[in-house]
């Protein structure tokens, strides 16, 4: 089987979510955005002369991330202090997994939905979930499709002036 | 009252926006569901969507291979038939008509909408039945059939993967090999119901 030539560059790094994993990649025409479960992927292409816009949503993201760390880190302390029979300990721990997920989500930035709209569909890019990450991924998509929008279109051929030729057999 | 160009719809509730024209980035939120949000538009916005007018035939002309009465005005790129302004595609740079695009869907890079990942498969295969190593009497052999399938199939777009084939049909062949090892062994095993007799 000939290899076939690689043509994309990768838009996004690829974000785990329910059922697999999304990316966003870029060829030359068009925004690739790839959902694989492992064992197959799903291919969603959006030609860069369609895009007509780009939205984006605010969601609670940061703050459920927040809450669930917590309790993860409630629940690993509470187990460490029963192993170690100490409230000192398992408060410790409690405190150190708090400060180091909430750090973590917090610097992350708050959560977002981002969508491509083009004329016949607005559709989510399920790796864009943060603000920050998404806002340094739509800078880059931004040039990129501005220029492919405002570059001269190709002067279609008149029609009575084709000539169709015989059509091979 | 929206102008000409593409129309917009919420995101979250997909209804009308019913925005005139744009200009810059806009922030604001949908009448129905109330969802606020950022927009960010493009010059495509603005693009008077193009319709396709096909001319009706007159004697002697040619006609398309779909619309025998219009008249044929494009050429297809990859079967040569005749085709009308309604039925010639412009796709991934070519004129088309929608029965190769069609089939370019399994065979062109740029129109196949999935993928089958046999090294993920095999690798899968090969592995997790490891757990329960007696399921591995039929997914070892499964594993080195996916991923001598996979070798010669396409893989994803984004690239193959052959080291993954690679590891699963060495550890499928390992597992193979110990389990022919045990046949072995039991057959030919002092305790064994064919051992050979003594000399």
């Amino acid at each position: 089987m000939a290899k076939e030539p690689k043509i994309y560059e990768r838009l996004s790094r690829t974000r785990r979510q329910l059922g697999g994993y999304a990316s966003l990649w870029l060829a030359s025409d068009h925004i690739l955005q790839v959902q694989s479960t492992g064992y197959s992927e799903r291919y969603q292409r959006f030609y860069l002369q369609d895009i007509g816009g780009i939205f984006i949503t605010a969601t609670e993201r940061r703050l459920i991330s927040a809450i669930v760390s917590f309790s993860v880190a409630l629940c690993v302390a509470l187990s460490v202090g029963l192993v170690a029979h100490s409230v000192v300990v398992g408060g410790f721990t409690m405190a150190g997994l708090s400060a180091a997920f909430l750090l973590w989500n917090h610097l992350l930035g708050p959560g977002c939905k981002v969508f491509l709209a083009t004329g016949v569909q607005t559709v989510q890019l399920d790796s864009l979930v943060r603000r920050p990450y998404a806002n340094k991924i739509i800078g880059r998509i931004i040039p990129i499709v501005e220029a492919a929008q405002v570059a001269p279109p190709t002067t279609p051929p008149n029609p009575s002036s084709v000539q169709p030729s015989a059509p091979t057999p | 009252m929206p102008v000409e160009g593409i129309a917009l719809s919420c995101p979250t509730c997909r209804k009308d926006l019913g925005w005139g024209i744009i200009e810059g980035v806009q922030t604001g939120s949908c009448p129905a569901c109330k969802t606020a949000f950022e927009f960010r538009p493009f010059p495509a916005l603005r693009a008077a969507p193009t319709k396709a007018v096909a001319r009706a035939a007159i004697t002697d002309d040619a006609v398309c291979f779909f619309h025998a009465e219009n008249t044929a005005d494009a050429v297809c790129d990859s079967c040569g038939r005749f085709l009308c302004t309604v039925c010639s595609i412009n796709f991934a740079g070519k004129k088309l008509c929608p029965s190769c695009i069609a089939i370019s869907k399994t065979t062109d890079t740029k129109a196949i909408d999935s993928r089958v990942l046999y090294e993920g498969i095999a690798l899968s295969l090969a592995l997790f039945p490891l757990l329960v190593w007696p399921f591995t009497v039929i997914t070892a052999p499964a594993a080195l059939g996916f991923a001598i399938t996979g070798w010669r199939r396409p893989g994803s777009l984004l690239g193959k993967s052959r080291a993954r084939l690679i590891i699963a049909a060495i550890v499928a062949s390992l597992q193979i090999a110990a389990w022919l090892l045990l046949l072995v062994n039991l057959l030919f095993h002092p305790w064994g119901k064919f051992h050979l007799p003594k000399r």
